[in-house]
């Protein structure tokens, strides 16, 4: 199943080798790999049914691939519908216990997002730092996840804070969004309040519980938490939705045809 | 009855009010190192080890240059370890404790902070014998003379081992920090060193220049840290029209940059130590540099890319919900001193500051007698009058109204607090009836960065527990498809005699 393959470090290794080639002897210094603006002259060949899919145009909306669900395994696919501006939280050194000694690498936390209902949050490690900052904006690109707006009073002007409270739980931490008149801004402490602003929500009260310094477990309970306002099923969805194929169904035909 | 009428009208705040807070401004850190140790050679004839637990002990390699060079700086003290002498650099800290008092410590050059390494080694000793922490090497010049003992301070003692080590991650925290806020400053301006264009905000914009326009790689902008001085420097060497590689001078510009094309001379000399300590990759591991880094650690990058099937993918997604955490990938990343500020909270009815909000709302209950859990269970408020609750008060106390009596004639904050505190901290709430605190305008926060808003609840599990639980099922039944999947695909190979690689 080629869907299995996890096609964004397909896309990596390429990369590396042909950045170190030229540099003889100090590649660190010479910068080994092309530059993150550089990557555009270099052609998207898409691994997977829906790389293809998309890379033919064959899809319209990122919507289409949420509501069924299917797993996105190359970020391209993100790249083609949405322009998201990233952000490095916090880079964290680790270290790992190895026979000879100890090992040091650099961890990066990015979060992506385009400030209008899409966020993702990406970890990466590595040895370089630049190596983790690109590593982690593509993991980051792979999680994107869309965010369901709403009003807390009247249904005027554009959805400005999420539909109704809901909770996340990751760790000991748990996290809780709870709707807030138009005006009230982000009420949070200040890396979820990050996350909020990236995600397109203008105004929140939150609440939080447990060891809130775990910065991570923090994150990402707020992550879940905005996930599942999508999840969550308010009487205006309760109409019934006529099912459509799945775009692999939909597109089998070109989807078999052998590549030439 | 009260008339509510009466109460001094307030009106919506334009925008939020911010806490002052007498904040330490953490000041930006640049690391100290210890400079090459040239004049401290030790000459050993013949070695008698002495005591307990010692490897063999080859002469200190003092010339070997630390890989991380340190800059001078004058205002750093070195006190020495056994008396009260300092000296302002290293090299003479360390002469002064050799010769004095016959004293050496082990790989010194991989000390991040000699500094604060003698200085808690000072405290230690004081009050007991040297040989307790270090050991004691015995030398002897020529038969006839004395023995004289050196002591030796190295990592072979735990407690030694964990300072250089907790040195070494405070120095690396430290430049992490440097560079975030390197790269999160807007205000970041710096002229190209090889043309007049000055660029402003992008640091790696600076970087993607010099690689375009001049063909002059130094590498990506994340992986380095204090730009600024690093293109001073480039921008100095070109000024002399010195090549930056081979650091030949040449007779002008145009020859040079024949030079550098002829030669493809388009990078940093990697082995000038110079630079070092502009590259985040040399502070990783002390005493080693990349190219030690690179021998030693090879590929060691594949266990992150193992193939992982998607059952396992799902079994650990499952764990997750449940809450047994398997992947520990968020798990590194907690915040350490800088939180304390953003943790911290105010008291409503007075202006102490407090660590977090659970001791804020402690305080408010045993020295105000406000009991705001208590307040919320038997008034049944719900989360937007508890909200409305908190910022009227905090609004009132800003206004100097008293938020349960509505007297609006204090002055200053002195006899403001004390009426808030008479009659054991009566006044120190609000009445339930009083209309005033429910008007909607306190439904904007009325400081921003409020920890007592975002903290006063108690968790609910209920809203949480059914989306568990549906996504349990989802994803049990997911999981058992799945291995159907697998089984049957399996089966039909075997079947078929096609054997997986």
């Amino acid at each position: 199943m080629a869907d299995t393959t996890t096609a964004a470090q397909a896309d990596q290794k390429p990369t590396r080798a042909f950045g170190r080639q030229p540099q003889r002897g100090a590649p660190q210094r010479g910068g080994a790999r092309p530059q993150r603006g550089a990557q555009e002259p270099k052609s998207w060949v898409p691994v997977t049914k829906l790389g293809r899919l998309v890379a033919q145009g064959l899809i319209k909306n990122i919507h289409e691939i949420y509501l069924f669900s299917l797993p996105i395994k190359e970020f391209q696919i993100i790249d083609r519908f949405l322009h998201l501006k990233d952000e490095v939280m916090k880079i964290v050194p680790v270290q790992k216990q190895t026979r000879a000694g100890q090992r040091t690498r650099f961890k990066a936390f990015v979060v992506v997002g385009d400030h209008n209902g899409h966020v993702g949050l990406g970890v990466k490690c590595a040895k370089e730092v630049a190596t983790a900052i690109s590593g982690a904006i593509v993991a980051a690109k792979l999680s994107v996840i869309p965010v369901r707006r709403g009003y807390w009073g009247n249904k005027l002007g554009a959805p400005h804070t999420v539909p109704t409270k809901v909770t996340g739980k990751c760790g000991s931490v748990a996290v809780r969004l709870v709707p807030a008149p138009r005006g009230t801004g982000i009420v949070a402490a200040r890396v979820p309040k990050k996350l909020l602003q990236f995600a397109g929500v203008d105004d929140v009260y939150t609440s939080s519980r447990g060891k809130t310094r775990t910065m991570g477990n923090f994150v990402m309970a707020t992550f879940f938490a905005i996930t599942k306002t999508f999840a969550y099923l308010t009487p205006d969805l309760w109409r019934e939705v006529k099912l459509i194929k799945t775009p692999y169904q939909e597109h089998s035909a070109i989807l078999s045809e052998k590549k030439e | 009855m009260q008339d509510w009428s009466k109460w001094p009208t307030v009106e919506p705040l334009k925008s939020s009010l911010t806490f002052d807070f007498n904040l330490k401004v953490p000041t930006i850190i640049t690391p100290t190192t210890t400079t090459a140790t040239t004049a401290t050679t030790i000459s050993i004839n013949s070695l008698n080890i002495g005591q307990s637990d010692s490897e063999d002990f080859s002469a200190s390699d003092a010339e070997s240059t630390s890989s991380v060079v340190s800059s001078t700086n004058n205002s750093i003290k070195y006190p020495c370890l056994l008396c009260s002498h300092f000296e302002f650099e290293s090299r003479t800290i360390l002469e002064h404790i050799f010769n004095q008092h016959k004293f050496v410590i082990a790989d010194v050059n991989q000390i991040t902070n000699l500094s604060s390494y003698l200085e808690h080694w000072k405290k230690q000793f004081v009050g007991k014998p040297l040989t307790e922490f270090t050991t004691v090497v015995q030398t002897q010049t020529s038969k006839s003379e004395p023995i004289t003992n050196y002591y030796l301070l190295s990592d072979i003692l735990p407690q030694d081992q964990n300072i250089r080590k907790k040195l070494q991650t405070d120095q690396l925290n430290s430049i992490l920090e440097q560079q975030h806020s390197e790269r999160i400053n807007p205000s970041f301006t710096c002229a190209c060193p090889m043309c007049p264009i000055t660029f402003k905000g992008d640091r790696s914009s600076v970087t993607t220049h010099l690689v375009e326009q001049h063909n002059f790689n130094i590498g990506l902008s994340d992986n380095l840290v204090n730009l600024k001085e690093l293109l001073e420097i480039l921008k100095e060497k070109c000024d002399e029209i010195q090549c930056l590689y081979c650091e030949k001078t040449f007779k002008s510009q145009s020859v040079l940059k024949l030079h550098m094309k002829k030669k493809k001379h388009n990078r940093l000399n990697p082995t000038n130590t110079t630079y070092d300590k502009y590259y985040l990759l040399n502070y990783l591991e002390p005493g080693k540099n990349w190219e030690d880094l690179k021998k030693d650690h090879g590929d060691n990058d594949d266990d992150d890319n193992k193939y992982i099937n998607n059952i396992d993918i799902m079994k650990q997604a499952q764990n997750e919900n449940n809450g047994n955490h398997q992947i520990t990938h968020w798990d590194d990343w907690t915040e350490g001193s800088d939180n304390e500020i953003e943790d911290s909270a105010v008291c409503l009815f007075c202006e102490t500051h407090f660590d977090n909000s659970d001791c804020a709302f402690d305080h408010m209950r045993n020295v105000h007698n406000f009991d705001f859990d208590k307040k919320r269970k038997s008034w049944n408020l719900d989360y937007y009058e508890s909200i409305k609750l908190l910022n009227f008060v905090r609004r009132c106390i800003y206004e100097m109204i008293c938020c349960y009596c509505g007297d609006k004639s204090f002055k200053d904050k002195q006899s403001f607090f004390s009426h808030l505190h008479s009659n054991q901290h009566e006044h120190c709430g609000v009445v339930q009836d009083n209309p005033i605190w429910k008007d909607a305008q306190y439904l904007f926060p009325t400081y921003e960065n409020d920890n007592i808003l975002t903290n006063f609840e108690e968790f609910d599990e209920s809203e949480n527990q059914q989306y568990l639980e549906e996504e349990l099922e989802y994803q049990s039944n997911l999981i058992d498809e799945m291995q159907q999947n697998r089984d049957n695909i399996l089966r039909k190979m075997n079947e078929s005699n096609i054997t997986l690689n």
